[in-house]
C-alpha cells in the first residue's frame, strides 16, 4: 500500500550529533507510522472490515467459550492465568500499534542493508541515512506473501472441534483462525511483527486434565519434598505420604497437621500468572536476549521459593491454630503475586531491563 | 459493505460458512445423539435392587461433567452398605481422566500398588478396583471403560485409537464406576467380591446391548 503523505524528508533534516541524529531520524519513520494509523482508522472501509470480522469471530467460538471457562477454573487447575491472556494480549497490539502499521519495515531495512553489503543484526531499526524513510515514502515495497491454505484449515478445524465437543480443539481453532486471518489479509510480514502475540495466544489453550494432573503431580513431588527437607532439617518430625499427598507435619502428636495439595493450593495459578507478566513485559523491553532469559529464570527461582515459603508458613500456622490457617490459605495465595511481582521488578532492574523497544508507545 | 476489499470479504464469507457448518454440524451431532439411547443399568444386579437415582460423584466437574450420564444406587437388605453405580458416556477427553481426581475430591489418592486390574492373560485388563482414599472419607471403586457390544478395559489410553475414535465417530462409550463408602468397620475383602460381582454382571449387560 502506498501511502502518500506529507512528512519531513529525513535527509533534509538539521545535522546533529551522532546518536541525537539518529534518534530524530527515526522518529520520522515513527511519525509516518503514526500517520499510517490514523489514516487507515479513519477509513469506514477498514472499521467496517474490523468490526464485522470480530462479530463473526466472537459469534464462531461463543458456543465453545463455557466449555473452555469449565476447563480453566477447575479446582486444582492452574489455568486460572488464563484470564489475564486476552488483555494482555490486547494491551501489546496497544502498544505495538505504531509498528504494527508498518509491518514491511523489516524487509525494507534488510533489503537496503543487503544493497549497502553492510552487516547490522535483524532487528536493528536504525536509519542513519534516511533511506528506510525513503523507502517507505517513496518506493512501492514488493507485495507481501499472502497463504489462504492456513484460514482454510483454521475454518475446516473449527467444524471439526465442533463435532468432537473438545475444548482444546476448539481452542486450537480459533487460534489457527485468527493466524489464518492475519496471513491471508496482511501476509507473512504482518505475521512476523504479531509472532508474539500469537505464542503468547498458547496460554489460553485449555488443557485436558491428563495433562494437567502430569504436570501438577511433577510440580506438586518437587514442591512437599522441598518443604519436607526443609522440616525435617528444622528437627519437626514430618512424613510424606507414599502416594505423594498429604504432607503430615508431627503425625504422632495429636496437634499433628496434615497438608493437602489442592487445599491448600500450590500457588500454580499465581506462579504461572507472575511468569507470563514477566514474558509479556519482556517482549516490551529492549534487551539482549542473555538478559531476558535471566530474567525468566529468576522469575521462576524467586516464584518457586515464594511457593515453598508459603506452604512452609502454612505447616507451622496449621500446628497452632486451624482457623487461622483456613483464613492463610486463600490470603498467601492472592499475595504471591504482589510479592512476586515486587520481587521480579527488582529482578528486571538487576538485568537492566529498563527501557521500552523504540516502537512501544505508552 | 462494497467498500470492503476483495480480500476482507473472502475472509467474512469463510467465517460465515464456518460457522453455518458448524451449527450443522452441532445439530446433526445432537440429532444422532438423541438417537442413541443412553445406558440405563439394570433394575437387580444378583440380589442388589436398585433404590433409586443419585447424584454425579463430588468432583464430576473435574471431568467436564459429562452432560449424558445416569447414576444410580443398589441395596441389598438394610445390613449392607449401599453401591453405587455412574455409568457416563464419553464426551470429551476429560472423560478419561483417572477417577481418583473426581470420585472422592480433588486430593483423591490411592496408596502405592492399591490399585488391583482384573483380566485374563494376553488380554488388555478390563477392570480396576481400589479404595481411593480423600480428604473425608474413602471409597471403593471399580473402574472400566466400554462400548455397547464391545469389552471392558481398564485402561482406555493404553491404547489411544478406540476412544479417540468412539469420539470422533461420536460412538457411545461408557465409563463406568462401582463404587461405595469405606468405613472403619468395612469388610474390604467383602466388598472388593461385590464389587467384581457388579462388573461382571454390568459388563454383561453392556456387552449385550450392542449391534
Amino acid at each position: 500500500m502506498k501511502v502518500i503523505m506529507d512528512v519531513p524528508n529525513a535527509k533534509n533534516l538539521p545535522s546533529l550529533p551522532d546518536k541525537a541524529e539518529t534518534e530524530a531520524q527515526v522518529a520520522s519513520i515513527w511519525q509516518f507510522a503514526r500517520y499510517r494509523l490514523k489514516t487507515l482508522w479513519a477509513l469506514p472501509s477498514v472499521r467496517l472490515e474490523a468490526g464485522i470480522v470480530s462479530v463473526l469471530l466472537l459469534l464462531l467460538f461463543a458456543p465453545a467459550l463455557p466449555g473452555w471457562w469449565q476447563r480453566w477454573t477447575q479446582i486444582g487447575s492452574f489455568q486460572l492465568y488464563t484470564v489475564a491472556v486476552l488483555p494482555l494480549v490486547l494491551l501489546w497490539i496497544r502498544l505495538n500499534r505504531v509498528r504494527l502499521v508498518v509491518p514491511e519495515l523489516d524487509e525494507i531495512t534488510r533489503n537496503l542493508q543487503n544493497l549497502r553489503a553492510t552487516f547490522r543484526p535483524q532487528g536493528d531499526r536504525e536509519d542513519p541515512d534516511g533511506s528506510v524513510l525513503q523507502a517507505l515514502l517513496e518506493d512501492q515495497p514488493p507485495p507481501a506473501k499472502r497463504m489462504l491454505w492456513p484460514l482454510l484449515l483454521g475454518c475446516l478445524l473449527t467444524a471439526f472441534a465442533y463435532w468432537v465437543r473438545e475444548p482444546l480443539l476448539t481452542c486450537l481453532a480459533f487460534l489457527v483462525v485468527v493466524a489464518g486471518i492475519l496471513l491471508y489479509r496482511h501476509g507473512t510480514r504482518m505475521l512476523r511483527v504479531t509472532v508474539f502475540p500469537l505464542c503468547f495466544l498458547l496460554f489460553l489453550l485449555p488443557l485436558p486434565g491428563m495433562i494437567l494432573d502430569w504436570i501438577n503431580d511433577r510440580v506438586q513431588g518437587l514442591m512437599f519434598n522441598s518443604v519436607l527437607h526443609v522440616l525435617l532439617n528444622a528437627n519437626i518430625e514430618t512424613e510424606l505420604a507414599a502416594e505423594g499427598n498429604p504432607l503430615k507435619i508431627n503425625p504422632k502428636s495429636p496437634q499433628g497437621y496434615e497438608l493437602f495439595a489442592t487445599q491448600a493450593g500450590l500457588g500454580l495459578p499465581e506462579v504461572w500468572l507472575v511468569l507470563m507478566l514477566t514474558t509479556w513485559f519482556l517482549s516490551l523491553i529492549r534487551v539482549p536476549f542473555r538478559a531476558k532469559l535471566g530474567a525468566v529464570v529468576g522469575c521462576i527461582v524467586l516464584m518457586g521459593l515464594l511457593a515453598v515459603l508459603r506452604l512452609l508458613l502454612l505447616c507451622w500456622v496449621g500446628t497452632i491454630d486451624r482457623e487461622m490457617m483456613s483464613l492463610l490459605e486463600p490470603l498467601t495465595r492472592f499475595l504471591l503475586v504482589p510479592l512476586g511481582i515486587g520481587g521480579q521488578i527488582l529482578i528486571l532492574r538487576g538485568f537492566k531491563c529498563q527501557k521500552f523497544q523504540r516502537w512501544v508507545s505508552i | 459493505m462494497s467498500k470492503i476489499p476483495k480480500m476482507g470479504l473472502h475472509i467474512i464469507f469463510l467465517l460465515i460458512a464456518t460457522m453455518a457448518a458448524s451449527l450443522s454440524l452441532m445439530v446433526v451431532a445432537k440429532i444422532q445423539t438423541g438417537h442413541q439411547a443412553l445406558l440405563r443399568p439394570p433394575n437387580t444386579v444378583g440380589p442388589w435392587k436398585l433404590i433409586g437415582r443419585t447424584g454425579p460423584p463430588f468432583g464430576d466437574r473435574e471431568r467436564d461433567s459429562p452432560p449424558l450420564a445416569t447414576y444410580c444406587v443398589y441395596q441389598y437388605g438394610t445390613q449392607q452398605i449401599p453401591i453405587y453405580v455412574g455409568y457416563a458416556r464419553a464426551a470429551n477427553l476429560n472423560s478419561f481422566r483417572d477417577p481418583i481426581h473426581y470420585i472422592v475430591d480433588k486430593d483423591g489418592r490411592i496408596p502405592y500398588l492399591g490399585r488391583k486390574s482384573y483380566g485374563q492373560k494376553g488380554k488388555p485388563n478390563s477392570f480396576t478396583i481400589e479404595i481411593v482414599y480423600g480428604r473425608n472419607g474413602s471409597v471403593m471403586l471399580a473402574h472400566w471403560v466400554q462400548a455397547p457390544g464391545g469389552d471392558p478395559v481398564a485402561e482406555p489410553l493404553d491404547s489411544p485409537k478406540k476412544p479417540l475414535l468412539a469420539l470422533v465417530r461420536r460412538r457411545p462409550l461408557y465409563i463406568c464406576d462401582v463404587w461405595s463408602p469405606v468405613g472403619p468397620d468395612t469388610n474390604v475383602y467383602q466388598l472388593n467380591v461385590y464389587l467384581e460381582q457388579f462388573e461382571d454382571i454390568l459388563s454383561k449387560q453392556i456387552k449385550a446391548t450392542g449391534p
